[in-house]
């Protein structure tokens, strides 16, 4: 054979071998365009979302909800309940191990539940009412209660900010009022590639061969976390269109929530799936400390002014993108009710108008924050704006972005006094938190000491309250939600605008079995 | 000339004396506060102020500048609020995806523009002067965005022949690394052409006019000679002046065609620090760009000696 054959088909081997090489690696990368970037590491510092996202991903936690919603054990192995209901046994699963080889113990776990506890509300409620929490030994620890709390085990399982994970004691340890200094080492299913971190612009996860899935099915945010690729990069395109474009031509495979005006073309291409991820609730948040609306009728008034259909046109167009809903407490879920939301249910601009008087509304601006960058909270403030001039209210719209908007809505005093007061903002708030009042920052009516607006309704607070004690699903319970929504709906802690959906885009040629979660996980996805 | 440029590089300093106090103040005037950005949109205001002193924001103004000056002295920029990253980290990942599209846009935008504004000039009058003019005007009015769009749905799309979005460095294959640089290249480029073109247009139309022009022509030295030889060389100095502002401008990071094309330069990196009031990357990459300034226009002010040897410092 000619020495310039065997060349040539030496270098035919090895082209053939570098492009099967690289459509090995790309067919085991998962590039995903996430919401957010990963700017924070520490998931108990900040309420971001993204920052959860990045923590389910490295991660884990005791126990999760399942697709039912039901409180599932995941590092937890076996746990039981005293007879008295004050004692709680916890014991780990075998295998558990962080990143760096050690095992996990039940000492990282008190340690992360403490940290966890500083500042998240559920877990606040959870170590009010704690007599004690120890590990006893490597596997096991207890914690012991003051007093019967059924919320217990669901608080260990939230899902949403600040969800409970479980650091490494060495970090837990650290001051919750900074983020913790270290590797960022955890023992969920995917590691961190710090060396490849670009803040900004990628954040890269590489698959953890030593984890030790559940045995039982994904199920939502429970069940075993078995992972089918090698690495997962979220990936920064700031522009929305480059975005899909890079989606349709397949340079990423999964777009987490691409914005409303780019779902027509989305749907349109064969190559792409989409999945209804979240559900939103829109609200209206007035300052409860600065008149009129320190007046529980200047509130009334914005109810009544409220048509839900339109603001929801307004956030999220087509209909089939939203659903009414006239509960605080989300729609379709295990605390759905609405008791007590007659003002909800109707626009009455003639009445809202007289309530307003009857509030003292007497023409003064009422100053309305509008965050340019975040275009359904605009549409949002927009539309309110509007529905105010309807009523005669001399609105001061104030365009900013979001960032001085959450710099200026800690402002407790009226703008007649401070330039940077305000009368009304508007957010969202996702599902998980919805069907979570005991954990749901927005919803507090804990006066000082609640959520921005400050709502007062001790009716509301104590009520909530004796609802956690309850057994869901009992007489009981039905009575102390509907006593519960009606005592909300009798303060207007904000006003709820109606609920609209987020979906994600996926390349379905190339990605399947994903776990349809609000925070998306990248266990148990295939990528062909 | 030595001592010059020492003389220059002192000067440069009582500038970003001023620039590092004017930036520290500037950010934290401005409406927005890290901590609550940090904190999200659940965080409650105790959690909020918990972070503002964990980040040491809580300090009276004069005790964080203090603190701030004298890292600075030790060369340190300190580190991200959010990510805790140290600036200096930061600015070097955003380098190279930076300078690789500043030196790329002001090749193509060089080697397209000189050319033509030599050939507007040599013909000015006709209908290849009003042609590149044309195209000058052009080139200003398109908004940089909507160029962008257009050759992303033109060569990415379409005709699949480009990727849509990304950088790759060079390290990881040089195909790659140009394929993504082409269409962030010339949607930028096309600006500077422009820009360029009009100025060595009327720069070389001035020197046209002079007598050793004249001369020569007159001698029968050949046009091309007569343009590239002696003209340009003669009127050089604006337009090297542009090439100069163009690439401190381009390192400066031109955040449309960063965010359009996915590109991780300065530009975004900046405009994100701003959006999340990020001050120490805020005042890191402030700092950075006076410094470039200030060592680009001494480089072009050096650069004008090679072309006019009446300059002397």
């Amino acid at each position: 054979m000619k020495r310039r054959t065997v060349f040539g088909m030496l270098a035919g081997l090895l082209v053939g071998m570098l492009l099967v090489w690289a459509g090995f690696a790309s067919a085991q990368t998962v590039r995903a365009v996430m919401h957010a970037e990963v700017r924070h590491l520490d998931p108990h510092w900040t309420t971001a979302d993204i920052t959860q996202v990045h923590g389910y991903m490295i991660y884990d936690t005791l126990f999760a909800l399942d697709e039912k919603g039901q409180p599932q054990p995941q590092m937890v192995d076996t746990y039981r309940l005293s007879a008295d209901k004050l004692t709680y046994t916890f014991t780990l699963r075998d295998g558990l191990k962080w990143h760096d080889g050690k095992p996990v113990r039940a000492a990282d776990a008190v340690a992360s539940l403490n940290r966890w506890a500083v500042k998240d509300a559920a877990g606040q409620k959870l170590m009010a009412r704690t007599a004690s929490l120890e590990a006893v030994n490597d596997k096991t620890f207890v914690l012991k209660l003051k007093e019967p709390y059924g919320l217990t085990i669901r608080a260990l399982a939230k899902e949403y900010s600040y969800v409970p994970f479980i650091l490494p004691e060495r970090y837990a340890v650290q001051d919750p009022s900074k983020p913790f200094e270290g590797d960022v080492i955890g023992s969920g299913p995917f590691m961190f590639a710090a060396k490849e971190w670009v803040p900004g612009a990628k954040t890269v996860y590489v698959k953890f061969k030593d984890y030790v899935p559940c045995k039982e099915p994904a199920s939502y945010y429970a069940g075993g976390k078995k992972v089918n690729v090698e690495r997962v990069e979220f990936v920064v395109i700031p522009d929305q269109s480059t975005a899909v474009a890079a989606l349709g031509k397949g340079e990423v495979d999964y777009l987490q929530r691409p914005h409303v005006d780019q779902w027509p073309l989305l749907r349109k291409d064969s190559n792409v799936g989409m999945y209804r991820a979240e559900v939103l609730q829109m609200q209206i948040h007035p300052n409860h400390l600065v008149p009129p609306f320190d007046n529980v009728k200047a509130r009334q008034a914005l109810m009544l002014m409220v048509n839900q259909q339109d603001y929801l046109r307004a956030i999220a167009g087509d209909p089939e993108n939203w659903r009414t809903c006239y509960s605080y407490l989300g729609c379709k879920g295990w605390l759905e009710t609405d008791a007590g939301s007659d003002l909800l249910k109707r626009q009455d601009l003639e009445k809202a108008k007289q309530l307003l008087a009857e509030a003292g509304y007497k023409g003064e601006k009422i100053v309305v924050m509008a965050p340019s960058d975040y275009p359904t909270i605009n549409a949002a403030a927009l539309t309110t704006a509007a529905m105010l001039r309807k009523l005669g209210v001399n609105v001061d719209l104030q365009a900013m972005d979001w960032g001085t908007l959450t710099s200026r809505r800690p402002i407790k005093d009226p703008p007649s006094k401070n330039p940077a007061g305000w009368h009304i903002f508007h957010t969202t708030s996702g599902y998980a938190a919805l069907k979570d009042p005991w954990g749901h920052a927005n919803i507090s009516t804990a006066c000082d000491k609640a959520w921005f607006g400050w709502p007062c309704s001790p009716r509301a607070t104590k009520a909530l309250e004796e609802l956690g004690n309850l057994a869901p699903g009992t007489d009981a319970f039905k009575k102390g939600l509907s006593e519960y929504h009606a005592a909300l709906m009798e303060n207007i802690p904000y006003v709820p605008l109606g609920e609209f959906f987020g979906y994600a885009a996926y390349r379905r040629d190339r990605l399947s079995n994903i776990i349809e979660t609000p925070l998306t996980v990248f266990w148990s996805m295939v990528k062909k | 000339m030595l001592a010059y440029i020492l003389r220059r590089i002192l000067a440069t300093l009582p500038v970003m004396g001023i620039v590092v106090v004017f930036v520290f103040l500037l950010v934290r005037i401005a409406p927005g506060d890290p901590a609550a950005i940090i904190a999200g949109d659940y965080a409650t205001p105790e959690n909020i102020q918990k972070i503002r002193v964990g980040l040491g924001l809580d300090k009276p103004i004069h005790v964080q500048f203090g603190i701030y000056v004298m890292n600075l002295i030790r060369g340190d920029l300190g580190r991200s609020l959010h990510s805790r990253l140290p600036v200096r980290q930061l600015i070097q990942q955003r380098l190279e995806p930076t300078v690789a599209l500043a030196v790329s846009t002001l090749t193509f935008a060089i080697l397209m523009a000189i050319p033509l504004g030599i050939l507007a000039a040599w013909k000015a009058g006709s209908l290849i002067d009003r042609a590149v003019m044309v195209f000058a005007v052009a080139g200003f009015s398109i908004p940089v965005f909507w160029l962008g769009f257009l050759l992303i749905y033109g060569f990415s799309v379409k005709l699949d022949l480009l990727p849509v979005q990304g950088y790759v460095s060079f390290r990881q294959g040089f195909l790659p690394f140009i394929q993504h640089l082409i269409l962030p290249t010339v949607t930028l480029g096309l600006i500077y052409m422009a820009l360029l073109a009009r100025i060595t247009r009327a720069s070389v139309l001035e020197v046209l006019q002079s007598d050793y022009i004249r001369t020569a022509n007159a001698k029968g030295v050949r046009p091309i000679t007569v343009l590239f030889v002696h003209a340009l060389k003669n009127a050089a100095v604006p337009v090297v002046t542009t090439i100069g502002v163009g690439f401190a401008l381009l390192i400066g990071g031109v955040v449309i065609t960063e965010s359009v094309f996915a590109l991780p330069g300065l530009g975004r990196l900046t405009v994100d620090a701003v959006l999340q009031r990020d001050y120490s990357i805020i005042q890191g990459v402030t700092l950075i760009f006076s410094f470039v300034y200030a060592l680009v226009n001494l480089l072009v002010d050096l650069s004008y000696t090679l072309f006019d040897p009446r300059i002397r410092y």
